[in-house]
């Protein structure tokens, strides 16, 4: 049991990790410019909303107990019950594709451009099926070992960079009004589908969850923040041409003879998403489980069958930007993030009412 | 622990992976690449030259290529009709791949600069290996190859030269600091123009030396408009708040001349419209070491001296920014001072109404200075006044 086991500060800096990812590999798009003061507000949009959508989860958590070892067995022969797991396992296999999918054109346009990365990537896939097997308890204690790794270099990069912050380089607050500033805000938001695990693991984590989550959004919107200024104030309006503006900046700084910090901060990076896409292969074999029996017996050979998943897909999908822009599309990015955080969390909420009305119903 | 000892092996030989395997080119022998130090455009007749200057690593003996085997660079080059055409044809002459990574400085040429600067620099944005920070420079009244291929001494990296040159103006605050970054930022900005220092290929007996010749003055819409000379450009550090170095030569009350080192220096913008007319004040804060007076003798005690010279340090700041705002107010105009973009900051309105025909709003723009000035050392020498107050 030891193996499955985290506390609540061990499993958030793992979800940290898996978020502070998503804003190194942030792709720039048409849709939301990155090269606006407005860029610095959005997360603290992003703390609100995160704040928010763990209100039902808590609901879920506190009342019905929800996931928790004596609710899989009672609803084991629940249909519905199966559904729901598998539909969460589904959600994040997409979000480990499109990870994974994010990665594969990080590395091929930045990393070895002129190289194949489909055996790196595969080789990467491996290596993230392996380690799930180690368990949430294994995933998140290391975690807390590449927390601390990666803060200190990226604040060192941090650092290095304030003497390249232009003022000129920031635009007006709110410049193109509110209602954009709203609307760029929600999209940025979507980035943290992690956030819907947390009542699929909740029974493996020992401690105040809530307290942690709590401090885990404001440290990750502060996070973001620091992240952006950087970003806006050293490349400006450039920032919106390049495709992954967050290496853009980080390629600027350089620190006496070393003049290529973009390297060191690219191995970090790339702890970060073998931490993501790990997790998210345990959620994945973890919610398959819960419905499938059998599955629950041959673990390994289920995630070795979800890498393979994943690798193909991503073949198939790395040599086509068109494909890309499907997997990375904005209907994909809210799909995975809404039906994890708001409609299944709902769907439970409603599922669990009516399975204990029947019960009491049953027992007067 | 066991299992945390797995995963952190398995990441950390990851790291490594990625950390140690040489820079970007993996699988490539070093003798195989061709390691860019200057990249040189021309443009005429629809056609692309580039000019390159590469390391000459003695192992490749790469055929061709202008240079024995002593020098430590050779200079190739090639057409094509876009840029990263011209450079991919490159390697039919070489042999070897292109690295751009390393690339110090991106030559303009004379008739390039004729085009859309966007067009020119768009290959520098987009190329996966060439990098954002390399710096870019316009060969006054030549051709990129010529500066490139200039006769400069038999050993060296000549665009290792023309780097230090370029940072270094930008550090004694002579000329701004262009990089690939900096010229998509000024052209992005509905407003901005770009001025981009240019430099000279000088005779010098039987050699050539380059020479920093001011700037070249590019509009908002990326053309080409005209050039400002070394003097003017200088006052471009303070209007831009770039000043970090440098120095400076006052006339002091017409009694003597001395020169500061600067060490600090800020720039504040107010801006106010006055009956539609746009006024920016502008103030300057200047901490300066004195490292050599004449005329001492003439002023009675240390305060007159140190009055005189802080006035002398203020008149003289104030001309040559007063200077260089006249010369890109003139026709044909530029605002390569980003008062549009310092508009659009602070008042975002008045920006919205103005910012369509801010080409004919630039040059009525009025501009007040005013100078405060610190010193802060006087050198190792005290003011030899004594006698004279006596």
């Amino acid at each position: 049991m030891l193996k499955d086991r985290a506390t609540p500060s061990q499993f958030f800096s793992l979800l940290y990790l898996s978020v502070l990812s998503s804003i190194f590999m942030y792709i720039a798009d048409r849709r939301v410019s990155v090269a606006q003061t407005d860029s610095l507000l959005r997360p603290l949009v992003f703390a609100v909303i995160s704040i928010v959508a763990f209100l039902p989860m808590c609901y879920l958590m506190n009342k019905y107990k929800v996931f928790s070892q004596e609710q899989r067995n009672e609803l084991s022969k629940s249909k519905m019950f199966k559904i729901i797991s598998v539909l969460y396992g589904v959600v994040y296999f997409f979000d480990a594709l499109i990870t994974a999918a994010r990665f594969d054109l990080f590395a091929s346009s930045e990393l070895f451009p002129d190289k194949d990365m489909t055996f790196f990537l595969v080789g990467l896939i491996i290596v993230c099926c392996f380690l799930s097997h180690l368990g949430l308890g294994g995933l998140s204690r290391a975690s807390t070992v590449f927390l601390m790794i990666v803060v200190l270099a990226t604040g060192f990069a941090a650092l290095t960079l304030f003497q390249e912050v232009d003022f000129l380089n920031f635009t007006p607050v709110f410049e193109n009004g509110v209602t954009d500033f709203a609307k760029d805000s929600l999209y940025f938001s979507i980035q943290a589908s992690e956030i819907g695990t947390i009542p699929l693991v909740v029974s493996n984590i020992k401690g105040n969850v809530k307290k942690n989550y709590f401090l885990w959004s404001i440290l990750s919107a502060v996070s973001f923040s620091v992240i952006l200024f950087f970003v806006v104030g050293t490349l400006g309006e450039f920032a919106d041409t390049q495709l992954f503006p967050t290496y853009a900046a980080i390629s600027l700084a350089e620190f006496g003879l070393f003049e290529r910090l973009d390297a060191l901060e690219t191995a970090i990076w790339i702890l970060c998403i073998v931490v993501k896409l790990t997790f998210f292969i345990y959620i994945i074999v973890r919610t398959f489980s819960f419905s499938f029996k059998k599955i629950n017996k041959h673990r390994k050979l289920f995630s070795a069958f979800i890498g393979v998943a994943i690798a193909s897909i991503l073949v198939f999908v790395s040599s086509n930007i068109v494909r890309f822009s499907f997997v990375s599309s904005a209907a994909v990015a809210i799909g995975v993030y809404v039906v994890p955080v708001i409609i299944l969390p709902a769907i439970l909420i409603g599922v669990n009412f009516i399975y204990d009305r029947r019960k009491n119903y049953e027992k007067n | 622990m066991r299992k945390i000892k797995i995963v952190t092996v398995f990441l950390l030989c990851l790291f490594c992976v990625t950390l140690f395997s040489s820079c970007e080119k993996p699988g490539t022998e070093l003798s195989e690449l061709m390691i860019m130090q200057g990249i040189g455009i021309d443009f005429e007749n629809d056609i692309y030259t580039v000019t390159v200057e590469i390391l000459n690593n003695e192992q490749s003996g790469s055929p061709g290529g202008d240079g024995t085997s002593e020098n430590k660079t050779k200079i190739y080059s090639a057409k094509g009709e876009t840029v990263s055409e011209a450079l991919r044809k490159l390697t039919e002459k070489s042999g070897n791949e292109p690295l751009f990574a390393h690339n110090r400085v991106v030559v303009l040429g004379e008739k390039a600069i004729n085009r859309d600067l966007r067009d020119v620099i768009d290959f520098f944005e987009r190329d996966y290996d060439s990098r954002v920070s390399q710096l870019i420079c316009v060969a006054k009244n030549s051709s990129a190859e010529d500066l490139i291929r200039a006769e400069l001494f038999k050993d060296g990296v000549k665009c290792e030269i023309l780097e230090n040159m370029l940072e270094e103006g930008y550090n004694n605050s002579i000329i701004p600091r262009v990089r690939i970054i900096d010229a998509v930022n000024h052209l992005k900005d509905a407003t901005s123009g770009l001025c981009i220092p240019a430099v000279s290929v000088q005779k010098n007996g039987e050699n050539e030396n380059y020479f920093l010749d001011g700037c070249g003055v590019f509009g908002a819409d990326g053309k080409f408009l005209k050039y400002i000379d070394s003097a003017t450009a200088e006052g471009l550090a303070f209007l831009n708040d770039t000043v970090k170095k440098g120095y400076i030569t006052a006339h002091i009350s017409d009694k003597g001349k001395a020169t500061f080192l600067i060490n600090k220096g800020t720039t504040s913008f107010e801006i106010i419209e006055d009956d539609g007319v746009l006024k920016y004040n502008m103030k300057i804060k200047l901490s300066c070491d004195l490292d050599e007076i004449e005329g001492q003798e003439n002023f009675k005690n240390d305060t007159e001296i140190l009055n005189a010279l802080q006035k002398g340090v203020g008149e003289s700041i104030c001309k040559k920014v007063e200077n260089t705002f006249v010369s890109l107010q003139n026709t044909p105009s530029s605002d390569v001072i980003r008062f549009g973009k310092r508009l659009r900051l602070e008042n975002l309105d008045l920006y919205n109404t103005l910012a369509d025909d801010w080409g004919n709003i630039f040059p009525e723009i009025k501009l007040s200075v005013t100078v405060e000035t610190t010193i802060r050392r006087i050198g190792e020498e005290t003011f030899n006044s004594q006698k004279e107050i006596s």
